[in-house]
C-alpha cells in the first residue's frame, strides 16, 4: 500500500510506488489506482504541465534538461515523464532517459520518470495523465512530458498538457516533411533546435519556412502559434522559451482559457476511463474469450465474414 | 535450484512464458537498472559524457530483448544517485556490469598467489564502491531493492561480493538466458 501522506510530503520513494500502481496492468491495481487518485486529487497543487514532443535525434532529452535547470533556477519543482517505445517482440524497453539529463537527475526539486510504452489498456497517455496528477500531489509544480513525435502518443498527450511544445530539426530542406499534418493545430510552439554554430543559419531559415506555415492556418483562439529558435546544447535562448510559456499562462488565465481547456480534457478524460471499463467488463465476460477464439478461427478459414463475426461478438453484451 | 529456475533455462520461450507469468503476477515487467562500474568507464566517460559502457549496453539490449524494462545510468553516477534512480525508477533490480584490468582483482583478500599481478588503485575500489552501494540502499530506505553483479572477476572476488550483500555474482561465461533467468527468480522470491 502506497503511504499518501510521505506522497504528500514529496517523498520519492511513495510516489514512485504510486506511479507503479497507476501503471499497473493488473485489475486489482487498477482498482487500488483509481481510489489512491480519488484522495490524492485535492491536493494536488496548481501546476503547470507542459508537453514536448519532437522527432527522434531533435534534442528532446538535451532539451529538457537545460529546460528543466532553468525552471528550478526559478524556484519550481520539475517532475519529468517521458515515454519510450517497447520492443513490440518480447515487450521489453531501453529507458535511457537519465543517461542524457544527467545534471538535471540530480537536482533535489527535480524528479525523472521514464515509463516504457508496452501495451497498456487504453493507452500511454492514460497512464501518463494519471501519473502526472500524482507528481502535483507530491508538490511538483511544472510537469514535463515527453514523447516521441511519432503516432498516436503525440496527439494523446497533445490532449492532456496545458501546452504543447514541438521541437524541430534546423534543416530547412525538409520543411515540407517537417510540417506534419496535425502538428500545425496541435502545437502551441514550434522551436527550432540545435540555433547554434553553423546551424544558426539553416535554424533561422527554417524559422521563416514554419512562420509562413503557421500563417497560413487558421487559428481560432486567442493565441497564435510561436515558432522560435534555440540551442539546448549552448543553452541559448531556452530562457525565451520560458518566458514565451509564461506569456501563454498569463493570458490564458486571464481570458479563462486555462481552465476552460482543463475542463475539456477532463471530459476527454473520462470518456476514456469508460472506454478503458468497458474494455474491462469485456474481457471480464465468461464467454468472451471462448465466442472470440472460436469467430477469429472462422475467419480466418473463411466460414465467416470480419462483419459477421463481429457483430456475433458484439451480440454477447 | 529453484523450478523456476529449472524450466526457463532450456530454451528462450520458456523465459518469456515466464516472463508473462511475472506481468500477470505483478502487474508490470521486471524492471532493472543496470550500471557500469569499474576502470574502462573513466576512459569513456572522458571522450564522451553520458555514454555507457559498451558492457553494460550490451547488457541492457539483451535483457530488453529477454522483456525486462531496462534503466540505463548515466556513467559517472555515484553511490547516493544510483540509488535515488533506482528508487525513482521504482526497479526492482540493480545490475551492476564491473570491468577491471585483466589479471587484477577488485579488493577481496585472496589466497597467496591467487592474485599476484596486485590490484592498482581504481579496481581494488570496486569492492568498496559495491558495499557502499549497498550501504546508501540501506540508508534510503530501499533495502528491498536487490543488486547483482557481473564481471570477470576471481573466486574470490565473487565471494566476496555475495559476502557483503549482492544477491548474485555472476560469470562473464554465464549465457544470457540463465542470467535472465537467474535475476527473475531472484526478484519472484524477493516480492
Amino acid at each position: 500500500m502506497i503511504d499518501l501522506d510521505k506522497l504528500r510530503s514529496g517523498n520519492r520513494r511513495a510516489l514512485a510506488k504510486a506511479i507503479t500502481l497507476v501503471e499497473s496492468q493488473k485489475d486489482e491495481h487498477r482498482v487500488q489506482a483509481q481510489e489512491m487518485l480519488e484522495t490524492v486529487l485535492p491536493d494536488s497543487v496548481k501546476s503547470l504541465r507542459i508537453g514536448i514532443s519532437g522527432t527522434p535525434g531533435v534534442g528532446k532529452s538535451t532539451f529538457i534538461e537545460a529546460f528543466g535547470k532553468l525552471l528550478i533556477s526559478v524556484g519550481k519543482k520539475v517532475a519529468v515523464l517521458a515515454v519510450d517505445p517497447s520492443s513490440p517482440v518480447a515487450g521489453g524497453s531501453i529507458l535511457g532517459d537519465k543517461t542524457r539529463m544527467e545534471e538535471l537527475s540530480r537536482e533535489k526539486n527535480a524528479y525523472i520518470r521514464p515509463s516504457p510504452a508496452g501495451g497498456q489498456l487504453g493507452g500511454v497517455a492514460q497512464k501518463t495523465r494519471e501519473s502526472m496528477m500524482l507528481c502535483e500531489a507530491a508538490g511538483f509544480d511544472v510537469i514535463l512530458v515527453e514523447t516521441v513525435g511519432v503516432g498516436q502518443s503525440e496527439f494523446e498527450v497533445a490532449g492532456m498538457v496545458d501546452f504543447f511544445l514541438v521541437l524541430m530539426q534546423p534543416n530547412a530542406g525538409d520543411e515540407l516533411q517537417g510540417i506534419k499534418k496535425g502538428i500545425m493545430e496541435l502545437a502551441d510552439a514550434m522551436v527550432i533546435n540545435k540555433a547554434d554554430g553553423e546551424g544558426e543559419t539553416s535554424a533561422l531559415q527554417a524559422k521563416r519556412y514554419y512562420q509562413n506555415a503557421v500563417n497560413l492556418v487558421a487559428h481560432p483562439g486567442f493565441w497564435m502559434p510561436q515558432v522560435m529558435t534555440c540551442s539546448a546544447r549552448e543553452n541559448i535562448r531556452i530562457d525565451k522559451v520560458w518566458s514565451m510559456i509564461c506569456d501563454y499562462e498569463k493570458k490564458s488565465v486571464e481570458l479563462g482559457e486555462f481552465d476552460a481547456r482543463r475542463a475539456k480534457q477532463n471530459k476527454q478524460w473520462m470518456e476514456k476511463l469508460f472506454m478503458e471499463l468497458i474494455e474491462r467488463k469485456m474481457h471480464a465476460h465468461s464467454d468472451y474469450k471462448r465466442v472470440r477464439g472460436e469467430l477469429e478461427r472462422k475467419v480466418i478459414e473463411g466460414k465467416v465474414t470480419p462483419l459477421m463475426g463481429a457483430r456475433q461478438i458484439a451480440d454477447l453484451f | 535450484m529453484s523450478e523456476l529456475a529449472t524450466k526457463g533455462d532450456r530454451s528462450g520461450v520458456s523465459i518469456l512464458q515466464l516472463m508473462d507469468e511475472f506481468v500477470n503476477q505483478q502487474g508490470r515487467r521486471p524492471r532493472i537498472l543496470v550500471v557500469a562500474v569499474g576502470q574502462d568507464i573513466q576512459a569513456e566517460s572522458s571522450r564522451d559524457v553520458g555514454v555507457q559502457s559498451s558492457g553494460a549496453k550490451i547488457i541492457a539490449t539483451a535483457f530488453a530483448d529477454l522483456g525486462f524494462d531496462v534503466d540505463l545510468s548515466p556513467t559517472c553516477a555515484d553511490s547516493k544517485e544510483i540509488v535515488r534512480q533506482a528508487i525513482e525508477n521504482d526497479v526492482h533490480l540493480v545490475a551492476l556490469s564491473i570491468h577491471v584490468a585483466t589479471g587484477t582483482g577488485i579488493g577481496a583478500e585472496n589466497g597467496e598467489g591467487a592474485n599476484d599481478k596486485g590490484t592498482d588503485d581504481e579496481s581494488a575500489n570496486v569492492l568498496s564502491r559495491v558495499s557502499e552501494l549497498i550501504a546508501e540502499f540501506k540508508t534510503q530506505d530501499a533495502e528491498d531493492i536487490l543488486v547483482v553483479t557481473g564481471g570477470d572477476l576471481s573466486d574470490a572476488d565473487h565471494k566476496a561480493l555475495e559476502q557483503i550483500g549482492v544477491t548474485l555474482s555472476l560469470r562473464p561465461d554465464t549465457q544470457m538466458l540463465l542470467a535472465a533467468n537467474q535475476l527473475l527468480v531472484a526478484i519472484v522470491s524477493n516480492s
